[in-house]
């Protein structure tokens, strides 16, 4: 009896720490291969039927495709599937610093009327056309839709300035302010001629069809360095999971974090919806999933959090080329149709394991 | 027994002119009782004043009353030749903007119509707006639906026609229906000679959407395709009247003719929209040249119909009037170049202005790479 309980010792708290966070980083491996899978299928995905192997071979030596393949594969497939890489990784990201900051669950870059703003601003470029001499007609849309989310965020900062009060002041501001947003994109649909109704109508819905390798490396840029910050703040993040009280019992300054958080995750959110619109849903399931997944602790959630924003996005963009052959679904339709049943399942089977 | 003959067909023409004024079939398959006499009508749209002028002639601002403002919207130049011609239309109410959910009833009640025009589908109250077909009928105004979008090959002559009794303009609607069937038959004789259907994709609106590629399939333009031997690469994949599709399928299926259809106008060169600019106010070289800009774009240098100058563009709102016969004919006689070498659609375009425009013609209405 007593050799098998010297054999089962208690693993120190120390040791299960260290295991416990050995589980996290395996979490975060099979994560990015699964992104690494899921991004290749996504090149290989398209009415073309380009088979893997030419894609492969096209990815190292692009002389050995014919020239209708080789724009296929670099003009169309390629920036696509990174854009979705891209985009899905900071709606991931500034979702879960969203919901930390704002100890809420259903907090996501919509919560604080951010991709409100920026229909609004994609709304106003279209319905007004204000010209521009130095900026080409084409980047009009995303410039305004960027500006106008930028300019929510600031409101919502200085209200929050004049008025004090914590996350659930914020939150509620957020709300109030999106209602007063969706109201003035209705305003713009009233406004504008059936054309540019149209226009704002597809905006609206998402669409990675708009990538281009500007764009897409702009977000990458912006995506990068708003994910070091993220991550030099992992710790205060996770302190503030236990309680704003109890995070600044430990030092944090939590109104600077909080502050800090907002701003970037607003410039990451308005980066990343301005080229393609609204994409709901990524930013809220995506660090749900990673939480389920890595626990609260945020040098690993976050991370995780990009890595299934990613994957979500990336997977959703598979979908939407292989839904209807030959035709594309607009993503942000897809990312919701395909991505509530999944939450559900994984609520679901949450609420059975317990 | 000639003679008998003659007196025979005058009279049942006299008989069926007679009994059809009191009440017409419309295009909905509605049995509409005529007012007896038309003198107050409203329009669901306003683009349909280009085909109420080839009734009314000099006499088109009299009648209309109220009319949603699509026209100027969608198509400034054209509207403001018409606007020009005749300064009243500033004076006709406007009943909405440019969709269906601003259209007031209560306004259109107030004006006191005799007769509603509107579209089986398109900007104005369409023919599922049953709550807006109910409160004018319950007001004592007659309703009539005509079509020139959902199967402009099909409805176009009956709208026509439809109109024609309903406003008592027989003579000026069978006119221009003898017009439109010579026109209509110059195609079809022609295309009995064609061998075989070249393969076409048609982008619909070019430059609204950044992304590739809207179309039209079973509807609208597209159906003025297939009638002009077209061969629609996204037929079998859009199943309604228009779709996206993917700018891989393109660049795969390597259509033999590209034509996009134009929504750009002079207000829109001018703010350096991307669209293809045609219609009233734009001269050929400026087409030419923003069909060459759009072609631009990425993927489509390599599409097999650009790289050997067949791409084509053409005015988008061929879609929704009755003179859609000219762009059937334009798209003809890029198909089948060989088959088509005698047919004038630049004559056809002329002539419908002539003779059943009250503006004089003035733009490009089409153009080529």
């Amino acid at each position: 009896m007593s050799t098998t309980l010297v054999l089962e010792a208690p693993l120190s708290l120390a040791q299960r720490y260290h295991r416990a966070n050995l589980r996290r980083a395996a979490v975060l491996l099979l994560l990015a291969a699964a992104l690494c899978l899921s991004l290749l299928w996504d090149i290989g995905t398209g009415p073309s039927g380009l088979p893997l192997r030419d894609i492969v071979q096209g990815l190292l030596a692009p002389a050995s495709l014919d020239v209708a393949d080789r724009v296929i594969l670099f003009d169309v497939r390629l920036p696509y599937t990174c854009m979705a890489l891209v985009v899905g990784a900071a709606l991931g990201l500034a979702g879960a610093q969203m919901q930390t900051v704002l100890n809420n669950p259903l907090a996501s870059p919509f919560t604080l009327g951010l991709a409100a703003a920026a229909t609004l601003g994609a709304a106003m470029a279209i319905v007004f056309v204000p010209v521009l001499p130095w900026l080409p007609v084409e980047l009009l849309t995303p410039l305004c839709a960027f500006l106008m989310a930028l300019l929510s965020t600031g409101l919502i900062l200085l209200l929050l300035r004049w008025h004090g009060g914590g996350s659930h002041s914020l939150v509620l501001f957020g709300i109030a302010l999106m209602f007063a947003l969706e109201a003035l994109v209705s305003l713009m649909h009233f406004l504008a001629d059936s054309n540019a109704l149209e226009q704002i109508v597809f905006w609206s819905m998402g669409s990675l069809g708009r990538a281009s390798w500007h764009n897409v490396l702009l977000v990458a840029v912006t995506l990068l360095l708003c994910f070091g910050l993220a991550m030099r703040r992992a710790w205060a993040l996770t302190l503030l999971r236990s309680g704003e009280a109890q995070a600044e019992s430990l030092g944090v300054d939590v109104a600077r974090v909080r502050r800090a958080c907002l701003v970037e995750v607003s410039l990451l959110t308005a980066v990343a919806l301005c080229f393609v619109g609204t994409i709901g849903f990524v930013g809220l399931v995506g660090p749900h999933i990673a939480r389920l997944l890595v626990g609260e602790q945020h040098r690993y959630f976050l991370p995780a959090s990009t890595l299934c924003g990613a994957l979500m996005l990336s997977l959703a963009s598979i979908a939407s080329k292989s839904l209807i052959p030959g035709l594309i679904v607009p993503i942000g339709i897809v990312t919701a149709l395909v991505g509530v049943p999944a939450f559900m399942l994984l609520i679901l089977g949450r609420r059975a394991a317990a | 027994m000639n003679y008998l003959k003659g007196m025979a067909l005058a009279l049942g023409l006299t008989l069926s002119t007679l009994t059809l004024a009191a009440s017409v079939t419309d295009l909905a398959g509605r049995q509409v009782t005529l007012p007896a006499k038309v003198g107050r009508i409203i329009l669901g749209e306003g683009r349909m004043l280009t085909t109420l002028a080839i009734l009314e002639k000099q006499q088109l601002p009299q009648r209309v009353v109220g009319m949603l403002g699509d026209f100027e919207q969608l198509d400034p130049a054209g509207y403001a030749q018409y606007r020009q011609r005749f300064p009243a239309l500033d004076k006709v109410v406007r009943l909405g903007k440019t969709s269906a959910a601003t259209f007031s009833a209560e306004q259109a009640i107030a004006l006191k119509p005799d007769l509603a025009i509107f579209s089986l589908s398109g900007h104005g109250p369409d023919v599922n707006d049953h709550a807006t077909l109910k409160r004018l009928q319950a007001a004592g105004i007659a309703v009539l639906y005509v079509d020139f979008t959902r199967d402009p090959l099909l409805h176009t002559v009956r709208s026509v026609e439809v109109l024609g009794q309903a406003l008592g303009r027989q003579q000026e609607a069978a006119e221009f229906i003898a017009f439109y069937r010579t026109e209509m038959d110059k195609v079809r004789q022609r295309l009995k000679l064609t061998r075989r259907q070249p393969t076409v994709f048609l982008e619909s609106r070019v430059g609204l959407s950044r992304e590739c590629c809207e179309t039209m399939t079973h509807g609208m333009i597209g159906r003025l395709l297939d009638a002009a031997g077209g061969h629609n690469i996204a037929g079998p994949l859009v199943p309604g009247m228009h779709g996206t599709v993917n700018l891989e399928f393109l660049l795969k299926a390597q259509p033999e003719v590209y034509i996009g259809t134009a929504i750009g106008n002079p207000a829109s060169v001018a703010r350096g929209v991307p669209t293809i600019a045609l219609g009233s106010g734009i001269d050929a070289a400026t087409a030419r040249a923003s069909l060459r800009k759009v072609l631009g774009r990425p993927g489509f240098p390599q599409l097999k119909a650009v790289a050997g100058k067949r791409a084509f563009a053409i005015w988008h709102h061929y879609n929704y009037s009755a003179q859609n016969i000219i762009g059937l004919q334009a798209m003809a006689k890029w198909l089948y170049p060989q088959e088509m070498a005698d047919l004038q659609p630049e004559d056809t375009l002329r002539r419908f202005y002539q003779r059943f425009q009250p503006v004089a013609l003035n733009g490009t209405y089409w153009t080529q790479l």
